[in-house]
């Protein structure tokens, strides 16, 4: 019975971690940056989520709606005011890191100026309360209810970067941005837009990371950026469907050490990534490449 | 063209004299001001901070500076210095100085375990480290281990507190760290580590054992920030494992460092005095907006002068060198 | 071909090297012999095997099968620093220079290991870098890298040098110069393989060619008789590069 609630949770909970997982690895996609301020970008949705709640009386649903085209805009107009100059330098991938990691500062100082220190909650009416019960186990409704406006999204994503001429774009642009650019495709454009979006599929996730960690505060960014990382890699870096099951994945594993040997659960994260990089670098999904 | 003749020797040799000197004069320099200093700015235990942070500065400066390796879990050695020397005396009844030693071997012992994430490049090991350092943190604190650790509740060193002998270790430990990269730019060995750094294996064609090269320069860096934590703990005396495995730290390191300008020996130095004097300035009442700046610094760096305060310098004497060798 | 004249000492032996990736024969079963102040040239269409063939026996690739000997002893698998400092050397189709390192500096990486110690200053005069020994790297032209190049592998002491595509971009005056001092290498004992498109060039500095298709070996034999063997242009027509 625990093992049956704690591999139900997991997927629930996973759906939950693919999202918190896939923007990192859209902002990776064409230009090879690695977000160290994802933690923080999905921190700054959660208090979007907030703001819009105790402002406007906005549900978090329709929320993670809104946040979409506010960090779309954001995400493009920092991708072409930084790219430029950081593509041409001597270590792009080296320097992205560290100027993100400063971001991150940044933003978590400007978050806890704006809203303090104190982590905040949504309280739990704001969404529907009643529990899942499925083979008669309870499921906490913070899970079902995130799981299903998430996974609607991961589709509408899916579909867009496989269905649509911007996503055949961006799909060109990340294999080869030069080829693309003879193709007549403006790589540095469709390379902002994907990255803006990545930006938004975090924001969404921090609406629903204010339900699943219990509140959103100012420092929780670097820790989610680790745990996001965990799920990419193990999922091959720049695999989408990759990284939506390894978040799933990750949801059981997760919930497993939960249930099974809780004090040690927060040790998930990091063995998991360390483990993924030395024994299968490639990841669960990837081609063989050299990274190591 | 002078010297030409002389090449081989200049090089073997690199007029001895300058070779000595300048390292040694970039550690003393220090070594005095913290002399002098603690008798016009009385606040010690921050003064023995800002040392153990121009060592820390130094060994980030020399794992990143000189082999290109960003070792965002740079704190986990930390931790694993302060627990260990703080374990030896509390367990073992070792004298303080000899605990720091204990804590730098230990922390030694922790890099040679984490030898296997070197097989990672770029943001793969800095991530790697990260993950490395906070799994330490989760096990040190694990209320599991309480009876070894003590768990969650940290080490109470106060029946070893002498603040006076603290701050001059921390200063000794600073100026070994400053000599340390010295030493690395200066010698032979810090040659094949920039060599490692621009492409290893063209190095490795060159007959550089790069593993092993490479595997000193951690060794160093990791003993640096053990002792570094082991000074921290023992002048601060009562400590919770958050506050020696605070990924902070490792921030703060490679800011200082980077700001100061890697892969030079004064650039940390100089980088830790004046970021952190500002710390304390601003950064004690308002942390955040000592966050905010030095996030700012970070990003302007990168983005207008990627080799810090030293790069500056660098490009001015750079372009005045291309201009003589055009009229040559 | 020199293999009459027994005279000279056999440097480098290569014996049914295999090397695999992921199922792929990269190379199937190569063997070849290197004397002393031989060069022998390694030509194949793209993607034939040869810049395998150069990884695996310089240490970058571990062979599935087969052995490598150098001067009479089993180097087969070892690190390429190892190799490198035992005597099997090379250069890089594009040039890898220490960018954050001096022309003489880079020469100092590869003589701090060199079994015997050579004067780098001697070194840079061999490739004709004596005047540029101060200068950073970015002040080179793309011909003086690849000399660089040499010069690196030189400080070694090498037994066996493997060129890689060392004529594509240079001018005819610079080809002629790399030449001359290939040849003087050779003079000095050392032996060289020479991966090359450029037959002009080929001509120039080897006397025997080994022809690799789909990781094998076709032919082995003068340059002359290659170009009139059947095999082998079929192989270089049906691939796209005939020089």
């Amino acid at each position: 019975m625990l093992f049956e609630y704690a591999i139900i949770g997991g997927i629930l909970l996973g759906i939950f971690y693919a999202l918190l997982a896939v923007g990192l690895n859209v902002v990776y996609g064409a230009q090879k940056i690695i977000n160290l301020a994802h933690g923080d970008i999905i921190m700054l949705g959660g208090y979007g989520a907030w703001e819009l709640y105790y402002t406007y009386h906005i549900s978090p649903i329709l929320s993670t709606i809104i946040v979409i085209p506010i960090t779309v805009v954001l995400g493009y107009g920092l991708n072409r005011l930084i790219a430029p100059r950081l593509l041409k330098s001597a270590d792009p991938e080296m320097l992205s890191l560290i100027l993100f990691f400063g971001l991150s500062e940044v933003i978590e100082a400007l978050a806890s100026l704006v809203f303090g220190n104190a982590a905040r909650a949504l309280p739990v009416n704001s969404i529907p309360t009643s529990r899942l019960v499925l083979f008669g186990q309870g499921y906490s409704a913070t899970w079902w209810v995130s799981a299903s406006v998430i996974l609607p999204l991961l589709g509408i994503f899916l579909v867009f970067l496989n269905r649509t001429s911007i996503g055949l774009q961006v799909r060109a642009v990340i294999s080869d941005a030069v080829e693309a650019a003879v193709a007549g495709i403006n790589a540095k454009r469709i390379s902002g837009i994907y990255f803006g979006i990545g930006f938004a599929l975090a924001a969404c996730a921090g609406v629903w990371g204010v339900f699943i960690y219990g509140g959103v505060s100012p420092t929780e960014g670097p820790a989610i950026t680790v745990t996001a990382f965990a799920i990419i890699v193990f999922g091959s870096l720049g695999n989408t469907v990759g990284t939506i099951v390894a978040g799933v994945i990750f949801g059981i594993f997760y919930q497993l050490a939960q249930v099974y040997i809780p004090s040690w659960s927060n040790l998930v994260p990091y063995v998991l990534v360390i483990a993924t990089m030395l024994v299968r670098p490639q990841g669960l999904f990837g081609r063989r490449q050299r990274i190591a | 063209m002078p010297k030409l003749d002389e090449i081989d020797r200049t090089l073997e040799t690199e007029s001895k004299g300058k070779r000595l000197i300048s390292p040694a004069v970039a550690a003393l320099v220090p070594v005095v001001v913290f002399a002098v200093g603690v008798h016009i700015y009385s606040n010690e235990l921050l003064l023995t901070y800002m040392a153990i942070y121009i060592a820390l500065a130094q060994g980030i400066n020399i794992i990143y500076g000189f082999t290109g390796y960003l070792p965002f879990g740079y704190f986990g050695f930390f931790g694993v210095g302060a627990y260990a020397s703080g374990l030896a005396m509390l367990d073992y009844n070792v004298p303080p100085v000899l605990a720091v030693v204990i804590g730098g071997v230990a922390a030694a012992l922790v890099g040679a375990l984490l030898l296997p994430l070197f097989r990672l490049r770029g943001a793969y090991f800095a991530i790697g480290t990260l993950a490395a350092s906070e799994a330490i943190y989760a096990i040190v604190s694990n209320p599991s281990l309480q009876s070894i650790t003590n768990g969650p509740y940290g080490l109470n060193l106060a029946a070893y507190y002498s603040s006076g002998t603290a701050y001059g270790t921390a200063i000794a430990l600073a100026a070994i760290a400053i000599l340390a990269a010295s030493y690395v730019r200066s010698s032979k060995f810090g040659l094949t580590l920039k060599a490692i750094r621009d492409d290893s294996y063209s190095a490795s064609m060159s007959g550089v054992n790069v593993p092993r090269q490479r595997f000193y320069a951690w060794l160093i860096a990791a003993a640096i920030a053990g002792m570094g934590g082991s000074i921290f703990g023992w002048s601060t005396s009562v400590f919770y494992p958050q506050a020696v495995f605070d990924s902070s730290l490792s921030v703060l390191a490679i800011v200082f460092a980077l700001f100061g300008g890697v892969g030079t020996v004064w650039g940390p130095t100089v980088g830790t005095v004046v970021l952190y004097a500002i710390y304390n300035a601003i950064g004690v009442s308002n942390p955040q907006y000592f966050q905010l700046i030095y996030g700012l610094v970070i990003v302007l760096l990168v983005l207008f002068a990627p080799r810090g305060l030293a790069g500056l310098r660098q490009i001015k004497s750079r372009r005045a060198t291309t201009v003589g060798a055009k009229n040559d | 071909m020199g293999r009459k004249m027994t005279e000279t000492k056999s440097l480098l032996k290569v014996e049914n090297l295999t090397t695999v990736f992921s199922g792929f024969k990269a190379l199937d079963d190569v063997s070849l012999e290197l004397f002393e102040g031989q060069a022998l040239g390694l030509v194949g269409p793209n993607g034939s095997g040869k810049t395998t063939l150069v990884n695996t026996v310089c240490g970058l690739y571990k062979p599935e099968n087969g052995r490598v000997i150098l001067d009479g002893i089993d180097v087969t698998g070892k690190q390429p620093h190892y190799l490198a400092r035992a005597g099997i050397n090379r250069t890089f189709q594009i040039p890898k220079p220490f960018k954050d390192l001096s022309v003489s500096e880079n020469v100092l990486v590869s003589s701090i290991h060199s079994k015997n110690k050579v004067s780098i200053t001697e070194v840079l005069e061999k490739v004709k870098l004596r005047d540029c020994a101060n200068y950073p790297i970015e002040k080179l032209t793309a011909a003086q890298q690849k000399r660089l190049d040499l010069a690196r592998a030189l400080a070694l002491d090498p037994k066996v040098i493997f060129v890689d595509e060392l004529a594509a971009g240079l001018t005819p005056t610079e080809l002629n110069e790399i030449a001359e001092m290939l040849a003087e290498f050779r003079r000095s004992g050392i032996a060289l393989i020479v991966v090359e498109h450029l037959l002009g060039f080929l001509e120039q500095v080897v006397e025997s060619v080994f022809v690799l298709s789909a990781g094998k070996k076709i032919f082995g034999g003068t340059l002359r008789d290659a170009l009139s063997d059947e095999e082998v242009k079929r192989v270089f027509l049906g691939g796209a590069d005939v020089a």
